[in-house]
């Protein structure tokens, strides 16, 4: 149950246009005033920051935090509105390659923190090239995200099903409270209230999964670890 | 090289990013620079036209212009680069206008002086070397192709004496005591003598020479002369110096021209009494005030078209009818509808209808008119989804043949899309060949994109069964996956809005506590910073407050009552007239029947309305408000009328969109939240809105309410579910 994937003739009522427009509005008409208030913020912590005493200034920190953190939420949701509106072509992606090449990125993590990633031959999928590093991208650092009391072990392994592929990672993290499972997906919802994160990843991994027409859920048990299981149309 | 005393032009409707851009660019000390600023496109039009600069930073966002638009109509007017001032969400916008020859593009928000330094200097080295071809080009653009005005001299010296000797008489009704006829005012005219004519003035007349002026003089009268000459002579007569004329006369090959005629009576000069005569030819702008009240006139006919295609009633009458309404504006005297199967390559037609101005007003359904009408040929090059003309120049001898066949000149076909089901397409033949001006095209569009709308939601989709067996339950699938999908995005939309309102809350409350503790502490700009960023604040906060109230819109559960409507109205009119108490509000309240629906929310439709038309009337000396409203079948159609400033119906699909707004925040507040609202409100009962406006003008929004609550689609769902509980 979902969005569908939005046609380009947008009529009034209609959920897809309302949905882009919706992100369109909160992307574009907020991002105006937020920058306002981000650059005079800065301005005024240039200006003024120094004649400020200990409790103004943790005042104005927070406010700079704040902004720059609603900056980063008003970010995620144009990434999330991009995704319909990409003008890139589908293409034929060699999944192994995307995961070398993200291995390579998360290589100061990987080594700072002793962890494994074990991936198994992926086949050739039908998407778009830069939603496919996004897409993995974003799993990966959520496995980093949520490290338990061991160093990670991450397996990423693949079934084929009929003309899609079946593509499962797997980690032995923190787990996910169950009552949390139905939440994840959705957008700023974070498991822990005092984490730093945005809560918006799985959210954008859900819409390029969407728009390939496949379907992402979750195993997870509370200490034990993550399964994160998603398809995609193979070539 | 040098780059002292760089001008530099920037574009941009917000204040607070240009004082930014103005900040960060004073930090470049390098060179003297000459900021000048525009904040709309209009102004940024009065500024290049006032002198030249070396660089213009453009925002694509100006109250007056979107997008695209913004850099092509600025590209003409000047050779100096332009760079884009974007915002992250038009970064594609940005990237694409960079490709059609901006020099670059900045993302608002995200440059720092060394940047800004490095991409004035670049851009403007980068154009220069292509200056010299472009101004070339430039200078063949802008040439002007002046209106010209023709000059005559005369001598009424004859005219003069003769009038000053009738007072002397003691004539006091010197239009009574001369009675012109045609005669007579031929004869009044030789009392002014012609002293010199100009090029232009002969150019009018179409003659060649002043002596062929003079020969054929009597031809250019008209029945419009007595009158003319009557009122000059009054004029003189009244001791007036100037007097002024809009005068058709035929030239001398027989060509129809309206004029205005300026005379100015310079009294005795040079020994006699001289009289100058500028003719101006209108004709083109009488053309031009012809074809804007036609095009209002097609507009509301299509506007009132597209209302009845959604009434109730069988879709082939209803199509019909809307045929009839239109027809005049159209000048059409025949039209067809054919649907095309989708699933037949070969256009078979499976539904077809049949209109004639000839015949009676609704002859109905004609089987086999395929045969009669038959098109085919033209249909068939119909691929492109926009309305082709098929006249008897452009077209082949095929359709030459079928146009004489009907008595027809010229055809149009606009196509359209009957949602799930296939194509159709609609056929308009006008008899006459005169031009057709680019409304008819446009209102054409629009009415065929209404008949889709009108085939697709009608019965007519039963019969259409035979094409598609399943198609019932792929609507039903359909119906399902958007009312999933709703509220999908109103949850989400709910929960978006109230996530962000989180560090908001915070930015505010801690600004508030500096604003109200720190505030001796701050410098005078210290106190100018904190006063923006808390405006900022509270616009979004304002904006965030509205989406969340858009989102409720569609989860609260809709009751149904009576709504009595003149009461409400009064009540609302009160409330708001209230709010404004130094404004002259003329509000002119109709009639207005009682409906059904969820009291609340049509009080906030009838609020919405009204005070938009507060709103936007304020640029008024008088502000009239009308409010009226009809009966359409079961629905009551209210309509709310103003004299504002209504806008340009060409976005007429923008001003329902969340957050659209037609005007500048500056010059009528708001956040553009409240017709996105009404128009979800209005459809949730049933009902439909239809807006109406001409720029400068006025706005009138019709919206129709139920008169029965088993009208209201949601009440079905409901009641069982109530049942249920």
């Amino acid at each position: 149950m979902g969005y569908q994937t939005p046609t380009t003739k947008k009529t009034l009522g209609d959920p897809d246009g309302d949905y882009e427009q919706f992100l369109y509005a909160v992307s574009h008409d907020l991002q105006e005033p937020l920058r306002m208030v981000n650059s005079f913020l800065k301005l005024l912590d240039g200006k003024a920051g120094d004649k400020l005493d200990e409790d103004a200034r943790k005042y104005l920190d927070f406010s700079i935090e704040n902004a720059s953190r609603m900056k980063g939420m008003i970010y995620s949701l144009v990434e999330l509105s991009r995704i319909n509106r990409s003008s890139e072509t589908e293409s034929e992606i060699d999944l192994n390659e995307v995961i070398q090449d993200l291995l390579g990125m998360f290589q100061t993590n990987i080594k700072s923190s002793n962890a494994i990633v074990n991936s198994t031959e992926l086949p050739q999928v039908k998407m778009i090239a830069s939603q496919a590093i996004d897409l993995f991208k974003i799993l990966i650092q959520n496995a980093f995200d949520n490290i338990g009391p061991d160093p990670l072990e991450l397996s990423i392994s693949s079934k084929k099903k009929k003309n899609r592929v079946e593509i499962t990672l797997t980690d032995n993290g923190v787990g996910i409270k169950p009552v949390y499972l139905n939440k994840v997906f959705e957008m700023f919802k974070r498991t822990d209230a005092k984490s730093q994160k945005l809560g918006a990843g799985l959210t954008i991994a859900r819409e390029i999964i969407k728009k390939c027409e496949g379907t992402i859920w979750i195993e997870s048990e509370l200490g034990k670890g993550t399964s994160v299981i998603f398809t995609l149309p193979l070539v | 090289m040098s780059y002292l005393k760089t001008r530099i032009l920037v574009v941009e409707d917000n204040l607070q990013d240009f004082i930014i851009f103005k900040e960060v660019l004073g930090q470049i000390r390098d060179f003297f620079i000459q900021i000048v600023h525009a904040e709309s496109m209009e102004m940024a039009v009065e500024k290049l036209a006032e002198g030249t600069f070396d660089i213009i930073f453009l925002d694509l966002f100006l109250p007056d212009s979107f997008g695209k638009e913004t850099f092509q109509s600025l590209r003409p007017l000047t050779v100096a680069p332009i760079v884009i001032l974007s915002g992250l969400s038009d970064k594609n916008i940005a990237l694409d206008i960079v490709k059609q020859g901006a020099q670059d593009y900045i993302v608002k928000g995200e440059f720092d002086a060394n940047l800004l330094d490095k991409t004035i200097i670049y851009s403007i080295e980068r154009k220069k070397y292509q200056e010299t071809l472009e101004a070339s080009e430039r200078r063949n653009r802008t040439l002007i192709q002046s209106v010209g005005t023709a000059i005559g001299e005369y001598d009424y010296t004859e005219l003069h004496n003769f009038l000053e000797e009738k007072r002397q008489e003691g004539v006091t009704d010197i239009l009574k005591e001369m009675d012109l006829d045609m005669e007579k005012a031929a004869l009044l005219r030789g009392k002014l003598k012609v002293m010199t004519l100009n090029p232009e003035a002969l150019r009018i007349y179409g003659c060649s020479s002043y002596e062929d002026f003079e020969a054929n003089r009597l031809k250019f009268y008209t029945s419009h002369i007595v009158d003319y000459l009557s009122q000059a002579t009054l004029a003189l007569w009244n001791k007036e110096k100037d007097f002024a004329y809009e005068l058709p006369f035929q030239n001398k090959q027989g060509v129809l021209i309206h004029t205005l005629k300026k005379w100015r009576f310079l009294g005795n000069q040079d020994g006699f009494y001289r009289l100058i005569v500028s003719t101006q030819d209108v004709s083109q702008i009488k053309a031009k005030e012809e074809e804007v009240y036609l095009q209002s006139q097609a507009m509301e006919s299509v506007a009132v078209a597209s209302s009845l295609l959604l009434q109730d009633g069988p879709v082939e009458k209803r199509i019909l009818r809307s045929f009839g309404m239109v027809s005049s504006a159209f000048r059409a005297s025949k039209a067809a509808v054919y649907l095309l199967d989708i699933l037949d390559d070969d256009f078979n037609f499976s539904l077809d209808m049949y209109w004639d101005a000839e015949e009676e007003p609704f002859p109905g359904l004609k089987n086999g008119s395929i045969a009669q009408w038959n098109l085919l040929p033209a249909v068939k090059e119909l691929q492109t989804g926009r309305p082709s003309l098929f006249s008897k120049e452009n077209s082949s001898y095929e359709i030459q043949k079928l146009l004489s066949f009907h008595q027809l000149e010229q055809v149009i076909a606009a196509p359209f899309v009957v949602k799930g089901v296939g194509n159709g397409v609609v056929i308009v033949g006008i008899a006459d060949n005169l031009p057709l001006h680019n409304y008819v095209y446009s209102g054409l569009m629009t009415l065929a994109g209404n008949i889709g709308s009108a085939i697709a939601t009608s019965n007519a989709q039963k019969e259409l069964k035979m094409i598609n067996e399943d198609l019932e339950l792929r609507v039903d699938q359909r119906t399902q996956k958007m009312r999933d999908a709703m509220r999908e995005l109103e949850s989400f939309s709910y929960s978006v809005s109230h996530d962000l309102r989180a560090p908001l809350r915070a930015i505010s409350g801690f600004t508030e506590v500096l604003n109200s503790e720190y505030n001796e502490k701050l410098d005078d700009e210290g106190k100018r910073y904190l006063g923006i960023i808390r405006k900022g604040a509270s616009e979004m906060s304002q904006l965030i407050d509205d989406l969340l109230a858009f989102s409720r819109t569609g989860r609260n559960r809709l009751s149904s009552e009576k709504v009595e409507m003149d009461k409400l109205v009064n009540q609302v009119v009160n409330d708001l007239s209230a709010q404004v108490p130094d404004r002259a509000i003329d509000v002119q309240i109709g009639k207005l029947p009682s409906c059904y629906g969820d009291s609340n929310m049509i009080r906030q439709v009838v609020v919405n309305f009204i005070w938009n038309a507060i709103k936007f009337t304020s640029k008024r000396d008088s502000s009239i408000i009308k409010i009226s409203a009809e009966r359409k079948g079961d629905f009551i159609a209210y309509t709310v009328e103003d004299n504002g400033v209504g806008f340009n119906m060409a976005y007429v699909d923008k001003i329902f969109g969340v957050f659209q707004r037609l005007h500048s925040q500056e010059e009528f507040e708001g956040t553009g939240v409240g017709l996105a609202i009404v128009q979800r409100i209005v459809t949730r009962h049933g009902g439909i809105v239809i807006p109406f406006a001409e720029e400068n003008k006025g706005a009138k929004f019709t919206f129709t309410l139920p008169t029965n609550p088993l009208l209201i689609p949601e009440l079905e769902e409901i009641i069982p579910d109530n049942l249920i509980r």
